[in-house]
């Protein structure tokens, strides 16, 4: 997801310029700043010298705080969770449900489940792989789902498992099928999909259907590696 | 290492076999972090489940955790993640829901810088809940990252150096979002409230 202040994790966008563009835009940022107590004693000497230029400053640092007590009240005004002790018991059913050291279940692999949907898998596969050969465009790649919280994210673009490009040579001809290595990961998507975590709530239908979206995903970022 | 915060106290009982320690967390957290992630994602329900996968990546995490930063920043950067991810799933699924890139465009630019408009005071004018209902629906309408940095800043009392662990940026760029949040709800909360003025009177 791209945002005007959302260029990319630990870049600067025009939303987060570093400089101000006037005194005014200086003194606001430092009110700011200081209603956090985030300023070092050079701003603060700053802004005491601002402020005494500008008296009306006190008005807007009120005013500014002001949005804070809003925000405050508004936390205090949201509903708790419905009965933690009962959410308690649903996480400790989902953690045994899941299997322990498994984070969200989200790598959960098994024979039952692949035996199932392998067959779908593959005729889904070979579906797409037509559709992928006879495409005269390349499809645009597919956005990095994030990692959580300092967990490896789920590989995703042209690179493989292991984070090893596919398709080093470039030539991005190879169907899918005829690589045992992309099969794998093709099967290692669908069951990767965060999407089918919720898999006693989805029909088969839906399954498919959110399989097929992965592996249409898998296919466009693998043609744009290989084509690009 | 955070040796000084009780949470990641708990999270390494919690990793050393002690199942008590990580309801403790869950009870001290659920309610803040379930707050946060009705701010990212305007649906209760769907913060509820985010709030629940949150905490299922926690007790994932109990053989490799390792306390880098506070366990609240860890848990809000985990939940922040599965929240975006969850925005992104629901725009592949209706294509046609605007963007956070097209929200922002439609964001009225902010007016002229002004240190004190005309306008009356937001206290003077509004009653509380209806300014307290004003702040929360303009704060919906702010780029998430700016929302978060606000959020995170002034209700959970995370320091930007945190908070640019959650948004996983510079403590510079939180500088400026927690800025440029603050400053347009100050303005538009101050607009509406002069608005609300011209009419009641």
């Amino acid at each position: 997801m791209s945002e005007p202040d959302d260029p990319g994790r630990g870049e600067t966008s025009p939303g987060e310029d570093r400089t101000d563009a006037s005194p005014l835009a200086r003194l606001e940022r430092l009110l700011s700043a200081s209603i956090d107590g985030e300023l070092d004693p050079a701003e603060r000497e700053e802004l005491a010298s601002l402020v005494a230029e500008r008296p009306e400053a006190e008005a807007r640092r009120a005013r500014l705080e002001a949005v804070d007590a809003l925000l405050r009240e508004v936390a205090g005004d949201a509903a708790p969770p419905a009965d933690p002790e009962a959410a308690l018991a649903e996480l400790r059913e989902r953690v045994a449900r899941r299997g322990p050291g498994v984070p969200g279940g989200a790598r959960r692999r098994g024979p039952r489940r692949a035996a199932v949907w392998a067959p779908a898998l593959v005729a889904a596969a070979a579906a797409l792989v037509v559709y992928w050969t006879r495409s005269a465009s390349s499809p645009p790649a597919p956005e990095p789902e994030r990692a959580e919280g300092g967990f490896a994210a789920r590989p995703s673009g042209a690179e493989g498992p292991s984070g090893v490009a596919l398709d080093p040579s470039g030539e991005g001809a190879d169907a899918p099928l005829d690589d045992p290595l992309a099969l794998a990961w093709v099967l290692g998507i669908a069951e990767d999909s965060e999407a089918t975590q919720g898999l006693e709530e989805l029909s088969n239908e839906d399954l498919e259907i959110i399989e097929q979206l992965e592996l249409m995903e898998y296919l466009a970022a693998r043609d744009v590696g290989g084509r690009g | 290492m955070q040796p000084e915060d009780p949470d990641a106290q708990l999270m390494l009982a919690f990793c050393a076999g002690d199942d008590a320690a990580l309801a403790d967390l869950y009870r001290r957290w659920s309610g803040p972090l379930l707050r946060y992630l009705e701010r990212i994602v305007k649906e209760r329900a769907t913060a509820e489940e985010l709030l629940q996968e949150s905490f299922l990546r926690v007790h994932g995490a109990r053989d490799r955790y390792a306390p880098e930063a506070r366990f609240s920043t860890w848990l809000f950067r985990i939940g922040r993640n599965l929240a975006l991810n969850e925005l992104d799933r629901a725009r592949r699924r209706k294509p046609h829901l605007p963007t956070e890139s097209e929200l922002d465009g439609a964001e009225p630019g902010r007016p002229a810088l002004a240190l004190v408009s005309n306008s009356p005071s937001v206290e003077s004018v509004v009653e509380a809940r209806r300014a307290r209902g004003l702040v929360e629906a303009e704060l919906a309408q702010l780029p998430e990252r700016q929302r978060s940095a606000l959020w995170l800043a002034a209700v959970e009392g995370c320091t930007y150096a945190e908070i640019a662990d959650v948004l996983e940026t510079s403590t510079q760029s939180v500088k400026a979002l927690v800025h440029r949040a603050r400053a347009t709800l100050a303005d538009r909360v101050a607009d509406a409230a002069a608005v609300a003025a011209e009419v009641g009177g």
